[in-house]
């Protein structure tokens, strides 16, 4: 798994941190039951402050993608057939969506929408 | 008629090989029998002016228990130097053949490849021809073999076989430095971006089985001798750490590479200062002669888990240092980045 942040870029480097790990975990570069390093060791890797981490882990955890346990650390959660369903439903959703004319935006409101509901 | 050896000029690597095979053959076979006829010849010369019974065996104060007549004497030498001399013949040949090549298939020199073993075939025969002649010679012409005739004996053959090892040893090739495989594309990092990689690479089935059979045979002393906790309270603990090493977590990151045990125990770190060039390789345990901390025959120093994707890091004042792990070929990218970054 690789972890990359730009300190410059105006993104925060917990959102920063974010985006790289669900990546790598959608990916399927790491997967379930694979342990992520400690906050510690990857704010000491990264030179970032440990709670920067573990802001990001604790967002990771609030989307499903891994667990925090006392002791383990952050361990990824989801199952790669998990992944694969939602991905393969996202293909005909998108699909769907090219066919009628409509761009990314306007359906990630749809999806947005749809899981405030 | 296509053989490509066939009336072109013979290659340089075949020639050496060829070489190689006719020195590992003076080195193991030819040079000890030499040595073999020598000593026969000397104690053959020797029967008439030996007694009809000659000691042959000395007891712990030097004192000889055991004699038997010159002409036997002469064949149980024959036949024990002939049986030690066949055998590291045989284990260096056969050594030779259970040897892997490298994966890469770089080539390894036949003689660098058998080397601790051809090394030895001089020293054992000339160990035991020294023991043998000054133990005899201490019996020429009715003498009584003295106290100090069988430690003096010993340590002459010891002393002079390992000088003979030592000569066999400097005069053998030792195994080339290897040549660094190609180094993988350095990862684009803008500049002041960071990067950590990390991944990790655990021992196949079978040395899981391994450790847990020796967690097993901890129950003997557990039940034979439970008074004796101290002991196996402390193989337990081996045999525990053991268990941790079965995997290996590996770190790329701007302090350079770590390879960390599973429990986070630090098993070597690489500096980015001592980075000269990192490439993904594939690595066959049998390169490294097995699984764990090795060094292989080109000299690399090895953590190896399995087989599969590896990195090999050139460092450097070391040998390179080869670490099995999944992912190596992204490891070894963001390596060559981190360090051409941190020169």
């Amino acid at each position: 798994m690789i972890i990359r942040i730009d300190p410059a870029s105006g993104t925060p480097l917990f959102e920063q941190l974010v985006r790289a790990i669900r990546s790598e975990v959608i990916r399927g570069r790491v997967t379930a039951g694979e342990r992520l390093p400690s906050a510690r060791d990857l704010a000491d890797s990264l030179e970032v402050n440990q709670h920067t981490v573990l802001h990001a882990y604790q967002t990771l955890r609030d989307e499903g993608l891994i667990e925090l346990r006392r002791g383990r650390g952050a361990v990824v959660a989801v199952e790669p057939d998990d992944l694969d369903a939602v991905r393969h439903l996202a293909a005909s959703l998108v699909a769907a969506a090219r066919e009628r004319g409509l761009g990314a935006e306007a359906v990630h409101a749809v999806i947005r929408e749809e899981f405030d509901r | 008629m296509t053989d490509p050896n066939l009336g072109a000029p013979e290659c340089p690597a075949a020639a050496q090989e060829r070489r190689d095979r006719r020195v590992l053959w003076a080195v193991v076979v030819w040079l000890p029998l030499a040595v073999i006829a020598v000593a026969t010849a000397i104690q053959l010369l020797w029967i008439p002016r030996l007694p009809e019974e000659v000691a042959v065996h000395f007891g712990v104060a030097g004192e000889p228990d055991r004699w038997t007549t010159p002409t036997r004497s002469v064949l149980g030498y024959l036949v024990l130097s002939l049986a030690v001399a066949a055998s590291i013949a045989l284990a260096t040949f056969a050594g030779r053949r259970a040897m892997l090549r490298p994966a890469d298939g770089a080539r390894v020199r036949l003689l660098a490849q058998v080397r601790p073993t051809a090394a030895v075939a001089p020293a054992v025969s000339i160990l035991i021809a020294v023991v043998v002649l000054v133990l005899t010679g201490a019996q020429l012409d009715g003498a009584e073999p003295a106290g100090w005739t069988a430690p003096v004996a010993v340590g002459a053959g010891i002393l002079l076989g390992v000088l003979a090892g030592w000569i066999t040893w400097q005069a053998l090739p030792a195994p080339d430095r290897p040549e660094p495989s190609a180094a993988t594309p350095a990862l684009d990092l803008a500049p002041g971006e960071r990067a950590v990689w990390t991944a990790s690479a655990t021992a196949p089935w079978i040395v899981f089985a391994i450790i847990g059979l020796a967690g097993a045979c901890l129950i003997v002393p557990i039940v034979m001798a439970p008074s004796a906790w101290w002991l196996w309270g402390s193989l337990l603990v081996v045999v525990a750490l053991l268990a941790t090493t079965t995997g290996v977590r590996v770190t790329v990151d701007r302090r350079g590479l770590t390879a960390r045990t599973l429990l986070g125990l630090r098993l070597t770190q690489v500096p980015l200062a001592d980075v000269v060039s990192a490439s993904d390789v594939e690595v066959l345990p049998g390169e490294f002669g097995g699984w764990g901390f090795r060094y292989d025959l080109r000299g690399r120093r090895g953590i190896i888990m399995r087989g599969g994707p590896g990195i090999e890091v050139q460092r450097r004042d070391a040998a390179p240092l080869v670490v099995t792990v999944s992912d190596a070929r992204t490891g070894a990218a963001l390596l060559n980045a981190l360090a051409a970054a941190a020169r």
